[in-house]
């Protein structure tokens, strides 16, 4: 150490410290240690651990120092990787750290401050999580307790809102169970929310990294606000409902105000009506008022300053009155709203889609103060659904009042109205309900109507219905009703089918008229003229009993004395067998000839006359007058006949016509009884030149009709003679008309009259008279 | 007395415009064993009156043409002494008493008893009696 030059292999930052120390060291003779770099031969530096002690002379001096110098690069070095490695180590624990930490702060932020509850629970059912949305939603925090008090505990309720949720069914349950459970609605109701809340619950199971199950989360959401939007819609729906089913006014009403009122608290509603005389007011609904106030409202005028509904309806403007003490509009009201306890009115008038004002729906509260914008926001709602609601059943009492009228006239008119639709269904009035024989409440159909047609008629009536329904035109049908208990009715159908604009049938529209009455009189009618056509026939036996007596008598005649011819010829003993037999024949066909005069006689005087068969007029007429020759002999007149064989056939009864035949004959007979027996002539004769008309002519010559008024013979009890019978040419008319002909009486140009009788051709007879001739 | 005359003395006429009628006399009388000579229509009777004896005549009064009237009246002309009966189907006073009137021996009414009548025709033969 002989010298310094030994600093030369020193590091130059650290040479100067290391001369220090040694300064010091040698000054006070302390042993020392010191590390430090060196430089080797080939110019890099080592690190070195250098230990000096002094060597004490006996003075106790210091006699030398002993040193070593140790090379400690590596040991250094590795010091030095461990010192670097520890540190790396310390930063990443504490950056860990801190990270985690963020995390657990961020989670626990989001948890504290998320709208949604979340629960997380064990195994054993504790809970490890029940974040502060919990605990608001279920009114408490975590508490330890058995599963089967949860319900019981936190007021958890199935949709009903009164059945407490099973505690197995929980989603909780369910999820600690392993089950997933999706949108789960349940009712919360606690102290802290009374009138309870609707959540909607998604849970899953709570798994290890293993997969083993751990427990459960709940994630809880609050629907309350969409579940009462939900609520308001739907009952919204029912008020409209309501309308279009045609509840009644006031149920409707009363409805759509308590439905307002279960919108907020301590919301009071009413709805008046505006009478129609536009001036006053009239009670429409308000099922939560005082009934004090509801009397003194009802039937008040509207004005500029009657309260706030009569002056929302005079103004057709919102009237909001904040404080009702205090406010001008209800100074005349005041007092009772004290009484009831009413602060603040708010009303709006109620309007028809044209307009009109219709009434006003109104808010009340107890405070004072003006309406927010949710309570806005159901006025114009409430206001909206009363004025379709009004409007619809003003409309309703128009038809209603315009169906009246109609009813009345139809009542009066025997008249049923009905509509019959393409799909099948029907309508009718009360009053044609009773002429078809349906129940009120009878839900009618088009086949239930056909139903009530005769079986008779009804696939005409039905082919008719369906021609006008193919042209999209109108019918009209006569026919009869076949009522239950086999009543029938004589009606007259008329009907109509209306079109939209593409020519597809909307409706059949028509009336049924009842026609019994009329058809009954019209039978009745028909019932007295037979019943005079056969009183005039047992008149004209009366007049002919001179002919019919001849006419019997003579077969009788024949009878009795071929019968005493035989037996005396028996009686003598010398009967020649074959002129036995010829009279016993001859016998039976006078017998015969006496029944067949019988049977004549019998069908003139008979009732029921009404068989139509072709008949001959040519042939009736010989008849009818070989039937009254006798008469006519007896009045020493003549009747004589020209036939023209063309003559076409008549449909009709031949009795009638025989009845036409003798009163026309016995008419001129007696027309003619004045004058001396030679004139006393009557011509029967057949024209057949008027194609297809059937001509019979009856000329008599006597005194003719009445010059001013030929026709006047024809009325009922006209006659000119003493014993004639009055209805006896009345009554040929009738007959005629029956068969579609006519009857003319004239003077012919000489003298006496000329009874014509025209009647139709037969079908088919006029071609045969036509090749005939 | 010829054979004809004495037939003629002893024939009964009649007349009456239905065949059935007519031939149920001729039968009754037949069987009585009158000679019987009918008629159905008055104007052949006539005829045959205006150039035969005819004793007695039974006659319908309502027959088609000449009635049974009629032929009385004209019998009274041609042969004022032939006896004539009536028979008619109808009753008819007036009918009656103008062929009384005319002058007929009886009336019978149709149908009518076989015995009286028979009797009348045998009783008015016998009063007429031979030519």
């Amino acid at each position: 150490m002989k010298g310094w030059g030994w600093q030369k292999v020193h590091h130059p930052d650290e040479v100067g410290r290391v001369v220090e120390r040694i300064k010091v060291a040698f000054a006070t003779g302390q042993p020392w240690e010191d590390t430090f770099p060196l430089r080797s031969k080939t110019g890099e530096y080592r690190w070195f651990l250098s230990r000096a002690l002094p060597i004490f002379d006996a003075e106790g001096k210091v006699a030398r120092w002993f040193g070593t110098n140790t090379d400690i690069t590596k040991q250094r070095e590795l010091e030095q990787a461990l010192r670097e490695s520890r540190d790396q180590l310390e930063q990443k624990v504490t950056r860990r750290t801190a990270e985690f930490s963020r995390t657990n702060e961020i989670l626990r932020s989001i948890l504290s401050n998320m709208g949604d509850a979340v629960i997380v629970a064990d195994k054993e059912n504790n809970f490890l999580v029940f974040n502060p949305a919990a605990e608001r939603m279920f009114g408490k925090g975590a508490m330890e307790m058995p599963l089967v008090e949860w319900p019981q505990h936190y007021g958890l309720y199935l949709p009903d809102k009164v059945t407490p949720f099973p505690h197995d069914q929980l989603p909780m349950t369910r999820s600690i169970r392993g089950e997933e459970v999706d949108n789960i609605e349940m009712f919360v109701r606690h102290e802290k929310a009374p009138h309870g809340l609707w959540t909607e619950i998604i849970g899953r199971p709570l798994r290890g990294a293993d997969g083993d199950l751990l427990g459960g989360v709940i994630v809880c959401r609050d629907i309350t606000q969409i579940k009462e939007e939900e609520f308001f819609r739907a009952g919204q729906s029912r008020v409209l409902e309501m309308i279009a089913a045609d509840a009644p006014l006031s149920e409707v009403l009363k409805t759509l105000v308590l439905l307002m009122e279960g919108q907020a608290e301590g919301l009071r509603c009413s709805i008046l009506l505006l009478n129609r005389d536009g001036k006053h007011v009239r009670h429409g609904a308000a099922p939560n008022l005082p009934e004090a106030y509801v009397k003194a409202v009802d039937g008040a005028p509207i004005g500029p300053c009657n309260g706030s509904c009569g002056t929302a309806m005079f103004t057709r403007k919102p009237v909001i009155v904040t404080n009702v003490m205090t406010d001008p509009l209800w100074r005349d009201y005041r007092d009772l709203a004290r009484i009831c306890g009413l602060r603040a009115c708010w009303s709006t008038p109620i309007l028809s889609p044209q307009g009109e004002v219709l009434g006003s729906f109104a808010m009340y509260r107890q405070e004072k103060r003006g309406p927010r914008p949710e309570e806005d926001r159901l006025t114009n709602i409430a206001t909206h659904i009363a004025g379709i609601a009004i409007d619809r059943q003003r409309q309703h009492e128009v038809l209603r009042e315009r169906d009246a009228r109609i009813s009345v006239a139809a009542e009066s008119a025997d008249l049923a109205f009905w509509v019959l639709y393409p799909e099948g269904d029907a309508w009718m009035s009360d009053k044609g309900r009773r002429i078809y024989g349906f129940d009120s409440n009878l839900p009618l159909t088009c086949d239930l109507i056909l139903s009530r047609v005769h079986p008779d008629e009804r696939a005409a009536v039905k082919a008719e219905y369906d021609r006008a329904c193919a042209l999209r035109g109108a019918f009209e049908t006569e026919h009869r009703l076949l009522l239950p208990y086999g009543k029938t009715r004589w009606v007259i159908m008329r009907g109509r089918c209306l079109r939209d604009e593409h020519g597809n049938i909307l409706e059949t529209i028509g009336v049924t008229l009842d026609v019994s009455a009329q058809k009954q009189a019209a039978l009745q009618l028909l019932v007295q003229r037979e019943e005079m056509a056969h009183r005039n026939r047992v008149a004209l036996m009366g007049e002919m009993t001179a002919s019919f007596a001849h006419e019997i008598n003579q077969p009788l005649t024949a009878i009795s004395n071929k019968a005493s011819a035989a037996r005396r010829f028996l009686d003598r003993g010398n009967i020649d067998p074959v002129l036995l037999r010829e009279l016993l024949e001859e016998i039976a066909a006078d017998s015969q000839r006496a029944g067949e005069v019988m049977r004549g006689i019998r069908s003139l005087v008979r009732k029921e006359t009404s068989e139509q068969t072709l008949l001959n007029l040519n042939a009736i007429i010989s008849d009818t007058v070989r039937l009254v020759s006798s008469d006519v002999l007896n009045r020493e007149s003549v009747v004589t006949t020209e036939l023209d064989p063309n003559v076409p056939g008549v449909q009709g009864t031949l009795v009638q016509i025989q009845q036409v035949l003798l009163n026309l004959i016995i008419n001129a007979l007696d027309a003619m009884e004045a004058l001396p027996p030679a004139e006393r002539r009557v011509i029967v004769s057949t024209r057949s030149d008027k194609g297809d008309v059937a001509e019979f002519i009856v000329r008599d010559f006597g005194m003719g009709l009445p010059k001013d008024r030929p026709d006047k013979v024809f009325d009922h009890f006209f006659f000119t003679k003493q014993k004639g019978m009055g209805m006896g040419l009345a009554i040929v008319r009738s007959i005629i008309e029956a068969h579609g002909g006519t009857i003319s009486g004239e003077n012919a140009p000489d003298r006496g009259a000329c009874m014509v009788v025209r009647l139709p051709a037969a079908r088919g007879e006029v071609q045969k008279s036509k090749a005939a001739a | 007395m010829s054979e004809l005359a004495d037939a003629q003395a002893n024939e009964v006429c009649i007349v009456d415009d239905d065949p059935s009628v007519l031939k149920s006399m001729h039968y009754l009388l037949a069987s009585e064993g009158f000679k019987v000579r009918p008629f159905s229509k008055a104007e052949d009777f006539l005829a045959h009156a205006s150039t035969h004896h005819v004793p007695v005549v039974v006659t319908d009064i309502w027959m088609d043409g000449v009635t049974g009237l009629e032929l009385l009246a004209r019998l009274c002309a041609i042969s004022p002494r032939t006896k004539v009966i009536v028979i008619t189907a109808r009753e008819d006073l007036a009918a009656r008493a103008t062929a009384m009137a005319i002058g007929p021996v009886a009336f019978f009414m149709k149908p009518f008893d076989d015995e009286k009548f028979i009797a009348t025709v045998r009783d008015t033969l016998a009063q007429v009696g031979p030519e």
